[in-house]
């Protein structure tokens, strides 16, 4: 079913019970498109601080992230709220779970045989297990992996690819609109900006079909697992993002 | 509800809300709960700037020192002289290091005599001095430049800073030396 803002502005006021927090009249959806615009921007800079302001100021591993995650999260959950979004429908269920898994099959298989020849033959690298770090291909993709690709998917798919259908509704502009936000997380590592924009681009998509953040989490990390291990650490630069990277 | 829209023969009309599907969260948001998301987005900005300014004071601070104190009372072609303190740690003596006209001379510990530091209340000791040779330069129409900075070693010793100590001076070798 495709939508688009003609049907979003004329589809009128949600009815009674499905209100979000506080119950009474629905907000204009040109306020609700607007706060919508606000909150991508908020988590983004949120993330960007934490990369850049605060490992620029104190460096990588202390507390002071936790300050503009902290809020970050704070946000995003009172928005949800607000908002009246369900845990399931953000995508913290089982049901969409193979759903998903199906459609994430052929595009990981496509991307993943992408990354080999690009690594291969482009990049010159040999195919290493983990990129060659034992406690990566070992514990790396299964715990921290997957805890990390839930955390990500979670923000960029339950939250900014549902607000950016609130402003464009679902489509193709909604799905872009995530990655760029996913790509620009990524830099100013290039070769992660590219492969995450085209991560997001699928991850996003299928969301939008199937919304399920373990199918995607898992997604996310057996990815980071392939691009570790075809892609040459001189390119990836150890997956290094925001102001670490120069480090 | 339900029993009411099948007796009258009416279908009874359900919500109809597609699983994650992002577009109903914007018509479920009430004019309230905008004003309440307003408010939090305005607040958590706030909160943000905050935070990145205090980033900027505290940054500030741990790298570029601000209670390093000193004077460069001499610089002619014999010597360069002064002192230096940390007056947050009065008693430490400071690492001081020259450079003429940009370029680095040498180090020099500021740990000579300087009765009148100490009488002046600026240490705890008077052991806050420095001395450099003038090292021999070439004689020009224009003049050198001298700066002294102490160094100040930051985030566990992880990354050293210098912070100029007093003013630059001007020197000249040859002709009309100062």
């Amino acid at each position: 079913m495709a939508v688009n803002r003609r049907d979003a502005a004329e589809y009128g006021g949600a009815p009674a019970g499905a209100a979000g927090r506080g119950g009474g009249l629905s907000a204009p959806a040109s306020q609700s498109r607007s706060l919508a615009v606000c909150e991508i921007a908020s988590v983004s800079a949120s993330a960007l601080i934490a990369e850049w302001a605060v490992i620029a100021a104190v460096g990588f591993g202390n507390l002071w992230h936790a300050f503009p995650v902290g809020l970050a999260f704070a946000l995003m959950i009172y928005s949800h709220r607000l908002r009246g979004e369900t845990v399931r429908e953000i995508g913290w269920n089982v049901s969409e779970f193979w759903p998903a898994l199906k459609l994430l099959a052929l595009p990981m298989l496509a991307g993943s045989t992408l990354l080999a020849l690009v690594g291969w033959l482009w990049l010159g690298a040999t195919f290493r297990i983990g990129g060659g770090r034992a406690g990566w291909a070992v514990l790396g993709f299964p715990v921290w992996g997957l805890a990390w690709g839930l955390l990500q998917q979670y923000v960029l798919q339950g939250f900014v690819n549902r607000r950016a259908q609130i402003l464009f509704g679902r489509g193709w502009s909604s799905v872009a609109l995530t990655a760029s936000v996913f790509a620009l997380l990524h830099l100013p590592n290039l070769w992660l900006a590219a492969a995450t924009f085209a991560g997001g681009l699928l991850w996003a998509w299928v969301y939008q079909r199937a919304p399920n953040l373990y199918a995607l989490a898992l997604s996310h990390a057996a990815m980071t697992w392939v691009l570790v291990s075809t892609l040459p650490d001189s390119a990836l630069r150890g997956l290094r993002v925001g102001y670490k990277y120069f480090n | 509800m339900e029993s009411t829209a099948k007796n009258s023969g009416e279908e009874a009309v359900e919500p109809v809300w597609c699983s994650g599907f992002g577009r109903e969260a914007g018509e479920r948001l009430t004019a309230a709960g905008g004003r309440r998301l307003s408010r939090a987005l305005i607040a958590k900005s706030l909160a943000e700037a905050l935070f990145v300014a205090a980033l900027f004071v505290a940054f500030s601070y741990a790298y570029f020192h601000p209670r390093l104190r000193g004077v460069v009372d001499v610089a002619d072609t014999r010597s360069v002289e002064g002192w230096a303190v940390d007056e947050a740690e009065p008693g430490r003596q400071v690492d001081v290091q020259l450079f003429i006209d940009g370029r680095f001379v040498a180090q020099a510990r500021a740990d000579r005599p300087r009765p009148d530091v100490l009488a002046a209340g600026r240490a705890a000791s008077a052991a806050h001095g420095f001395r450099f040779e003038t090292p021999p330069l070439p004689a020009r129409e224009a003049d050198y430049e001298a700066r002294v900075y102490a160094l100040h070693a930051a985030g566990d010793g992880e990354r050293r800073t210098l912070n100029q100590i007093g003013k630059a001076l001007r020197f000249r070798v040859g002709q009309g030396e100062d």
